[in-house]
């Protein structure tokens, strides 16, 4: 019986252990919501990096590597573990640059060096969170090709003057014709 | 007398007391003394009616009691100015139909045949004839502007009695001293027209004769010789006028003909031609053809001739004696080929002969006028000069001292025609003068003139009157001159459609060797005749039809092409109307769209004129700052966000917001597409306006609609008097003080929405200041907010415009008033 007692409360304590680490594991990590210049032209822009440090977990990459790279086109949650502090290395391809940065859906300064840091998450984001996974941050870049104009092109382009002149121009070429034609005949 | 009432008798009354008709005559204007306060035109003008009516009457009824009251109307009120300038005469109305009438009753007519007495119309001329008569009596040379002045002065007075002699004078200038006055053809043929009325005119023409004139291209008819006779002038018979209009047309064409081609041209053809009559003519028809030759070469020898034939007559046995002895000496000069020389010394022992004769018996060159002006003029004729001068009444009768020469050489040969043949010319021979290919505009109607007046007439009148041989001859000889022509003529013609086909153009080039040479032999009429009217058949029929074929194949081409490219022109053109249509169209379109939301939401009034305050910024909004419903916006586009005003600019526009800063560059506010678009946000901006940087969006359009009028922050005044903007929102609105104006590449430079710090805002403020191109002593720092307006600048596709405000002042709407 004693035994029988001691068997079960065994099973019963590691199963409330399982219980509660699975538990405690699953409402503890958050995730870091990612998107790497997703604009659906397949242009190699640039990477992200971060690392795999003691309190990340990615989820997909199964690599031994510690660098996590996410790809120009990725969007990737990362997540981490509650009070961490995770860093991404924005690294711009040549012959682009960053057009927008926005952290947690807010339009900021791009950082001079490309370095976007966020400090021991501790809770989700209501506004950036789902039904299914808490998402604590997120990081959006967007690149363009440089040299681009940063501002939209407000010039009147309603082009007055060349269609005019070509008017014109068709019209004085149209008299002198039908002038030489009528001497021809003459 | 009253005002506009003056009856005949009162006219009358004037007309008959002197005194009254002197002292109207001499006065300034004022006619007081007449007692009814009506000018001195008043009364002439009176009196012209008056003089006008009385003829008038005598015109219609032949009844001329009238006609001492027209009289005295003349005599006192227009004799004096005809006198002074006769042309006065034939511009009055009531004279010309008086001269009319005075021709049917010269007795009842006879006191106006007195008037005309009065009247020098011998002397008559203008200003401008009295200085060329003056010019010509003093035998002084006009220079190239007086000629072609005098040309002027009778082509407008072409159709008045004119002075005979400044016809002869310009013909003598401009045809036998070969004056280049650089006359176009039409002068010419104008000048050749005036000649032509002017022989027909000393013919005593009767006929209708229709000429063509350049100018008018309509016949001129002429109808008798009223116009162009000289009274003064010898008559010559009709076959001298006869000879001279075909010396005239000599003159006329060789002219025409230096004119219109290459002088060395026609010169090889000439001398062509010359060799090959004196290969005709020079063996055995040497002497007969003597004048012949001399006209064609023109070595005129006329006195030679002239003399031979004065001896022949006064001295027959010593005339046989020199002919022989010219003959021989003509036969040796033949030999050695110098003939000119021997015929020197022949006229000089005739002229010693000559004057002897006359010296014995004067009077046998009394029926020799020419003779009898030589005798004048030479100064080594005295002794004869003396013995003629019994026969000056004759002489008076000669014309003046410039038609001498030139009318000299006429006379001449008018003499040495008599006796004269009957011409067997036939009809079917000149005929064939008539053949003309085609020319140029001007050469055909200068042919227009050669055929209705030339060929015509010479040949009606020479069927009718008696011709020498040698104007047959002369004729012939034009005839040949006139086919060198054509040659030439058509050379240059063909050449232009055969250039391209060398074989064709050999071809046509012997037929028309052949044609040349055929008119040549005029010793052989019949020859020519049947070789020309072969040529032409062969040229008519096949040369003809092949040369048309290939013009007509060579037009149609250039049709095509001429059309193709047309078409192209047009389509250019109807799209380019079309897309200026829609431009306009839609500039139209976008200023009225925004009348009607800027009326629709008030903003039309006026703007507060609000000073900042300095220690405040916050306010609870109140009636005087501008607000709108935004309700009534957002039913129609839920993308409106605000509305920017600055007062006294064309800047009164909604501000939208998209997903991106594309959509509203092309799209007016209510989402009409349109190249105006419309004013809006750049889509990083916070939607509340709480961005450190909030930017707007404009078109920098040419009328100056949207953010066109941006530009004119360039000028400080211009800042200075539109300093405040005003953004209304549904929650507050805001004043915003504009301090900086600045250019930038947006290629290299990005305007930054939010600030990772105050640090990096401050160096965005801190380069703002050093690119700014105003002067502005607003204070801005990091905890500020900024209003950018940018717009393009038209110069460079990347080059911005922007002006940028400082918020100086916030008007909170009460919540309960903010549209949702």
């Amino acid at each position: 019986m004693k035994r029988t007692i001691k068997m079960m409360s065994f099973f019963a304590i590691a199963f409330c252990s399982l219980w509660l680490g699975v538990a405690s594991a699953s409402a503890a990590n958050f995730k870091i919501d990612v998107i790497n210049g997703q604009d659906g032209s397949g242009i190699d822009y640039g990477t992200i990096t971060t690392t795999k440090n003691s309190c990340t977990v990615t989820p997909a990459d199964s690599s031994s590597s510690n660098i996590i790279t996410i790809k120009s086109g990725q969007q990737l949650y990362v997540e981490v573990n509650p009070g961490c502090t995770q860093t991404f290395q924005v690294t711009v391809n040549e012959g682009y640059e960053i057009d927008t940065v926005l952290v947690d859906r807010q339009y900021v300064q791009p950082s001079a060096d490309g370095v976007y840091t966020f400090s021991n998450i501790t809770s989700a984001n209501s506004l950036l969170s789902t039904d299914t996974s808490d998402v604590a941050h997120s990081l959006c870049i967007k690149y363009k090709k440089k040299g681009a104009p940063s501002s939209p092109n407000t010039g009147d382009v309603a082009y007055v003057f060349p269609v005019a002149g070509a008017a014109l121009l068709s019209l004085g070429l149209m008299i002198i014709l039908v002038r030489k034609n009528k001497n021809v005949k003459a | 007398m009253k005002k506009g009432q003056t009856t005949i008798e009162q006219l009358i009354h004037i007309l008959d007391d002197e005194a009254l008709c002197k002292q109207l005559l001499n006065a300034n204007d004022n006619c007081s003394f007449l007692g009814d306060g009506m000018s001195k035109q008043y009364y002439l003008n009176e009196f012209e009616r008056l003089l006008n009516s009385t003829v008038f009457i005598m015109k219609k009824t032949h009844n001329f009691s009238y006609l001492s009251i027209t009289m005295k109307i003349l005599m006192k009120f227009y004799l004096e100015k005809m006198k002074e300038n006769p042309f006065q005469f034939y511009e009055n109305v009531a004279c010309r139909n008086l001269l009319d009438l005075s021709k049917q009753y010269p007795k009842e007519l006879e006191p106006f045949q007195n008037f005309l007495k009065e009247i020098h119309f011998e002397e008559a001329a203008d200003d401008v004839g009295r200085f060329y008569h003056k010019q010509m009596k003093k035998n002084r040379i006009l220079n190239d502007f007086e000629l072609k002045d005098l040309l002027n002065y009778l082509m407008i007075y072409k159709n008045r009695k004119m002075p005979h002699h400044y016809l002869r004078y310009l013909f003598f200038v401009i045809f036998e001293k070969d004056r280049d006055l650089d006359l176009s053809s039409a002068m010419y043929a104008e000048l050749f027209r005036f000649l032509i009325l002017d022989l027909l005119g000393q013919l005593g023409w009767k006929e209708t004769v229709h000429v063509v004139t350049l100018e008018e291209k309509k016949p001129f008819i002429y109808q008798g010789p009223d116009i162009y006779i000289n009274e003064s002038a010898i008559k010559p018979t009709l076959e001298e006028n006869m000879l001279y209009f075909a010396y005239l047309f000599d003159l006329f064409e060789k002219r025409y003909k230096y004119k219109s081609f290459a002088h060395n041209k026609y010169e090889e053809i000439k001398s062509k031609k010359q060799y090959m009559i004196k290969e005709i003519l020079g063996s055995s028809y040497f002497y007969e053809n003597y004048s012949y030759l001399s006209i064609e070469t023109e070595i005129v020898d006329q006195s030679l001739i002239n003399r031979l034939r004065f001896f022949e007559e006064v001295a027959p046995s010593l005339y046989k004696e020199i002919i022989e002895d010219y003959e021989k000496q003509i036969i040796e000069a033949m030999k050695a080929e110098d003939p000119s020389s021997d015929s020197n010394r022949l006229v000089l022992t005739l002229e010693d002969l000559t004057d002897q004769t006359i010296l014995l018996s004067p009077e046998i060159i009394e029926n020799r006028p020419f003779l009898k002006l030589e005798y004048q003029t030479d100064g080594r004729k005295k002794k004869i000069v003396e013995l003629i001068e019994a026969y000056e009444s004759e002489l008076e009768l000669i014309f003046e001292d410039e038609d001498n020469e030139f009318l000299a050489s006429y006379y001449e040969q008018v003499i040495l025609h008599i006796p004269l043949t009957i011409s067997k010319l036939s009809e079917e021979f000149i005929g064939l003068l008539e053949y003309r290919p085609r020319l140029p505009r001007t050469d055909r109607l200068i042919e227009r003139i050669i055929q209705e007046h030339f060929v015509k007439e010479i040949n009606k009148s020479v069927r009718n009157h008696i011709i020498t041989h040698s104007e047959l001859e002369t004729l012939l000889s034009k005839f040949n001159d006139y086919m060198a022509k054509m040659y030439e003529l058509e050379q240059k013609r063909i050449s232009k459609y055969l250039s391209k086909d060398p074989e064709q153009w050999k071809l046509y080039n012997n037929h028309l060797e052949m044609l040349y040479r055929s008119v040549s032999y005029l010793s052989n009429p019949d020859l020519y005749e049947s070789t020309y009217l072969n040529l032409t058949q062969v040229l008519n029929i096949k040369e003809a039809k092949a040369i048309q074929k290939k013009v007509l194949k060579n037009r149609l081409t250039n049709q095509k092409v001429y059309i193709a490219v047309l078409s192209i022109l047009i389509l250019i053109f109807s799209i380019s109307l079309f897309l200026l249509g829609r431009i306009i169209w839609q500039y139209w379109s976008a200023s009225d769209s925004y009348g009607k939301i800027q009326n629709q939401t008030g903003q039309i009034k006026p703007l507060p004129v609000i000073t900042p305050d300095p220690n405040r910024t916050e306010f609870p909004i109140n009636d005087d700052i501008p607000q709108i419903d935004f309700e009534p916006l957002y039913e129609i586009n839920d993308e409106i966000v605000a509305w920017i005003r600055i007062d006294d600019t064309e800047i009164n526009y909604p501000i939208a917001r998209a997903e991106d800063n594309e959509y509203y560059l092309k799209h007016l506010y209510n989402k009409k597409p349109n190249v105006s678009g419309s004013i809006f946000v750049d889509y990083r901006a916070n939607q509340d306006f709480s961005s450190d940087n909030t930017i707007l969006y404009g078109h920098n359009m040419r009328n100056n609609t949207m953010f066109g009028s941006l530009k004119k922050y360039r000028k400080e005044s211009y800042f200075e008097e539109h300093k405040y903007i005003w953004l209304i929102t549904p929650k507050a609105t805001y004043q915003y003080e504009i301090y900086a104006a600045y250019e930038f590449d947006s290629s290299k430079e990005a305007h930054i929405i939010n600030f990772n710090s105050e640090e990096s805002f401050q160096k965005y403020l801190d380069e703002i200041k050093k690119k700014t191109i105003l002067s502005s002593e607003l204070e801005v720092g990091p905890k500020d907010h900024l209003l950018t307006l940018s717009t393009c600048t038209d110069v460079e596709p990347d080059e911005r415009f922007t002006v940028v405000a400082k918020r100086v002042m916030t008007y909170i709407v009460p919540e309960e008033n903010v549209s949702n």
